[in-house]
């Protein structure tokens, strides 16, 4: 458990620095190096892309922004905070999955 | 193998999203940029209000700069030097308008396709085939020191901004998938130019030329006269009333055959929205004795709007608020410690078009001026995407006159003041600290494009306006038709004179008004400035309002900005009624009669009939001016005008057998009018002719994307209303102010949006429904930087060196 908490703080350190493209990085670099499983590192990067907001962000601007954003894609405004956490479960998981070397880290 | 295929799977997934996160089919966002939670669109909401204390660093910054944001949003510029000032401005400006800044600078740049793609092309070549930006480029390399420094500061300011973005860009650019272009003086110049483009681009020449080729010359120049009939002059001419004046109208042609039937859908008079409104009353006229002055610039409304507040201090030297348009290094309309002032469109005729003999009809590279040949000088222009390859490549010539270009079977260059500005800039900035209304003038005496009509105040009691910019003289006499390139004896002869211009201090009557009317009564003087003017409704509303009232109030100029009453519909309905009587034997003519009876001649939200004079206004514009096929109606004043004559040729519609007389006409209109009326609204007390349900405002966002607009607000505003609204509702008044300019100056303004570029946040749009409703909010005013006390929201310190942001 303290090792998917600190791989969501990797992940969310990284987004913060880096940006999206570190998550595929830090998955696979966690799955070669720690032989972890994939599917944890795509729910460690969901976990830091739902906190991440979470912490940053005051609910005035987020509820203004969120039916505007979400018209702008022609979705509810909503569905705009599930994609983030989709999108990044998808991406690490991938990324952790195509490296993943031993059938037993395979889930 | 089931692990195999589950790692194909997975890298299958892991390459879309890499495609769908880099490089996505259009009009897909690059997805990983857009939805990572910090630096992506969520990321906006974090930026979204401004924090209580902030720091930063400007390069080149002299000394430290205190900004005070006030509890509307507007920055107040504590600096110790103008260039200072002007540093920290390009900084805030950046801060809250970064995508409009880009955007503006490279509509007037031509280089849209940049940034949004070749979708953005004919604008692009529109602007470029202009000369503008090479026009912008010339003017750069030329630019004054004084100019260039005011020009580098601002720069200094936006790229300080830029650069301590990091990752983090405004949504439209997650949008685009682009990132922002750093700023230099050009884009500013650009910006200049672009402005140019929206409020002195005229084609009379063509409009002229077309309606010459199907009426005659005579007609042409009847329908669309150098002078208005109706005259209401900025420069007062002494007479109490707007003049009616009755020029003769040659008959239509009798074969003038219709190709075409004009219909409701070809009559869009937006333009009527595209002007301004300005006033100002001496202290014997106003309620507290002291000056006042208002003014609104219409223009095409968008979100974020085109103006951002601001106030600029530097200690001894500098203390004004107003509005600047971003990308612009300094206040455009506002006021200081002793003066006020605001600007309208002339509408003078300040281009001209020249049909030039070249060389050779495809590629020409020279062209021939009094019997010598002139080399043409060439320009490649290049457009680009946002990867940076070219999609299209142009060559762009230019006569000593300006850019030429292919018209028809021929080419024809043009000559624009816009082209050939300078000075503006310094102008500016010497206004900002002029102490009275002649020093204003003085300081406004080098500004040459747009021409603009410059009205001021001060403290002392003055007030003054004057037609500003250059005027050209041409030797022909009149700028509304086409001229020969072959000869040089159609060059400009020099420009009007400053004492020549229309222009008034202290007047008589104790008021100054201008809405885009003629200037200068042609009685006064007949020297051609410019053609088919604006029918001067508001003009004609706003004298009839300050003629009336003695003793004017700040409130009242508030309320006179959104006055419902239309001077047209004064001068129109009484017509109208008097014909409807006439022929009250058919029955639908009679209950349009009645039923516009009664009106009360305003556009009020509640209003149930102005809707039937818009309709019968639009089937009399159909009806009367069936001769003209595809060309524009006349002006209103033309109309006016013609009413006079009961039994004119011009009655008559050629399409039906019967000869109709004006009455007649007016009569069924009348009925066209209220067929179509109960055709698209229902009945008229069912609710659906309420005035709410038909004229909105709709204000795009500048990237017409309507979840980030704000559409189909309802506004007590009509065609020819101070508040102007027609058409599709997308221009109408951008920036409104009051200025009482008493012992203490005091302002309230407007305008229809936000300070903040940004959707997510509460300055968004914040000043819309006070626009909406045509209230004014108290404008800031701080002596000191600790002045604003309570109203202090936020505070921002810029320094010369030391730790980034």
């Amino acid at each position: 458990m303290i090792e998917f908490l600190l791989l969501s703080a990797v992940f969310g350190a990284g987004t913060i620095i880096a940006g999206w493209w570190c998550l595929p990085l830090i998955a696979a670099l966690w799955c070669v190096v720690r032989r972890g499983l994939p599917w944890r590192a795509g729910a460690a990067a969901a976990v830091a892309w739902v906190v991440l907001p979470a912490f940053t962000l005051q609910w005035g601007p987020l509820s203004r922004l969120m039916p505007r954003i979400g018209g702008v894609l022609g979705l509810p405004g909503w569905v705009f905070l599930l994609l983030p956490p989709v999108y990044a479960w998808l991406l690490a998981w991938s990324a952790a999955r195509v490296v993943a070397r031993a059938p037993a880290q395979a889930d | 193998m089931l692990r195999r295929l589950g790692t194909a799977a997975a890298a299958v997934v892991l390459v879309a999203l890499f495609y769908l996160s880099l490089a996505p089919p259009r009009p897909l966002p690059p997805l990983g940029p857009l939805l990572d939670p910090y630096h992506g669109a969520l990321g906006v909401a974090r930026s979204a209000e401004l924090p209580r204390a902030s720091a930063a660093t400007i390069p080149r910054l002299s000394h430290p700069v205190d900004i005070r944001y006030d509890d509307r949003g507007v920055p107040h510029i504590f600096a110790q030097s103008e260039a200072d000032a002007v540093r920290a401005l390009g900084y805030v400006v950046a801060r809250d308008r970064l995508f409009q800044l880009e955007l503006m600078a490279r509509s007037g740049a031509g280089t849209l396709t940049e940034l949004v793609g070749a979708a953005a092309l004919p604008l692009d070549r529109e602007i470029r085939e202009l000369g503008l930006p090479d026009a912008a480029r010339r003017r750069l390399a030329q630019l004054a020191d004084s100019q260039r420094v005011l020009l580098d500061a601002y720069a200094d300011g936006v790229n300080a901004w830029i650069d301590g973005l990091g990752a983090d860009r405004p949504l439209e650019y997650l949008l685009l998938g682009r990132r922002p272009a750093r700023w230099s003086p050009l884009h500013s110049l650009n910006l200049l130019g672009r402005m140019g483009w929206t409020l002195a681009l005229s084609d009379l020449e063509d409009l002229h030329e077309r309606a010459a080729a199907r009426l005659g010359q005579a007609l042409a120049d009847a329908l669309y006269p150098v002078n208005s009939p109706l005259q209401e002059p900025v420069e007062p001419n002494g007479q109490s009333a707007a003049r009616l004046d009755h020029p003769a109208l040659p008959p239509p042609p009798a074969t003038a055959a219709l190709t075409h039937a004009p219909g409701p859908g070809d009559i869009d008079p937006g333009f009527d929205a595209l002007g301004s409104n300005n006033w100002a009353v001496a202290p014997r006229r106003s309620a507290t004795g002291h000056a006042l002055l208002a003014g609104d610039q219409h223009l095409e409304l968008n979100l974020p709007a085109i103006w951002y507040e601001a106030h600029l201090v530097v200690a001894d030297s500098l203390d004004v608020y107003g509005v600047t348009i971003p990308g612009a290094a300094g206040i455009v309309i506002g006021f200081n410690r002793d003066i006020a002032w605001t600007f309208t469109n002339t509408e003078a005729d300040v281009l001209d078009r020249y049909a030039e003999v070249v060389d050779e009809p495809d590629h020409p590279t020279q062209y021939r001026v009094d019997g010598a040949w002139r080399p043409l000088r060439l320009e490649i222009e290049r457009y680009l995407d946002p990867h940076g390859r070219t999609i299209a490549v142009d060559t762009m010539r230019y006569t000593h006159r300006g850019p030429m270009t292919r018209d028809g079977a021929g080419w024809r260059s043009l000559r624009w003041t816009v082209l050939e500005a300078g000075g503006e800039l310094d102008a500016f900035s010497h206004a900002a600290r002029s102490h009275s209304a002649a020093a204003f003038l003085e300081a406004m005496a080098g500004y040459r494009a747009p021409a603009q009509n410059m009205l001021v105040a001060d403290r002392a009691g003055t007030i003054a306006i004057r037609s500003t910019g250059r005027f050209p003289i041409r030797p022909a006499g009149r700028g509304d038709v086409v001229q020969r390139g072959d000869t040089s004896g159609s060059d400009w002869d020099g420009d009007w004179s400053l004492s020549e211009v229309p222009q008034s201090v202290d007047p008589v009557q104790g008021f100054l008004a201008s809405a885009n009317q003629q200037p200068i009564d042609p009685r006064m003087n007949d020297r051609y400035l410019g053609a088919n003017w604006l029918a001067p409704w508001r003009a004609v509303r706003i004298n009839e309002l300050l003629r009336g009232d003695s003793a004017v109030t700040p409130d009242a100029m508030r309320r006179y900005q959104t006055d419902p009453v239309s001077a047209a519909a004064e001068r129109f309905v009484p017509a109208l009624l008097a014909a409807g009587h006439r022929y009250a034997a058919d029955d639908t003519v009679r209950r349009a009669t009645a039923l516009l009876g009664e009106w009360d001649l305003r556009y009020t939200l509640d209003n149930t009939r102005a809707v039937l004079y818009e309709n019968t206004m639009r089937q009399l514009g159909r009806l009367l001016w069936d001769e003209l096929d595809s060309l524009p109606q006349p002006s209103g004043s033309l109309l006016a005008a013609l009413l006079q004559d009961s039994t004119g040729a011009w009655w008559d519609d050629h399409r039906t057998p019967e000869v109709e007389d004006r009455d007649r006409l007016l009569a069924r209109a009348l009925a066209a009018g209220l067929t179509e009326t109960i055709r698209t609204r229902g009945e008229p007390d069912a609710g659906g002719w309420r005035w709410e349900k038909i004229r909105h405002a709709n204000i795009y966002h500048l990237l017409r994307i309507p979840a980030l607009s704000a559409l189909d607000l309802p506004i007590q505003a009509g065609q020819s209303t101070l508040n102007p609204s027609s058409g599709r509702g997308t221009f109408g008044p951008s920036w409104r102010m009051v200025v009482e300019l008493g012992p203490e100056v005091h302002g309230w303004g407007v305008y229809p949006g936000g300070q903040s570029g940004n959707p997510a946040s509460s300055r968004y749009l914040s000043g819309l429904e006070p626009w909406r409703l045509g209230l004014l909010d108290t404008l800031r005013f701080p002596a000191t930087a600790d002045g604003l006390g309570a109203l202090e929201g936020s505070r921002l310190t810029l320094t010369p060196a030391g730790a980034r942001r």
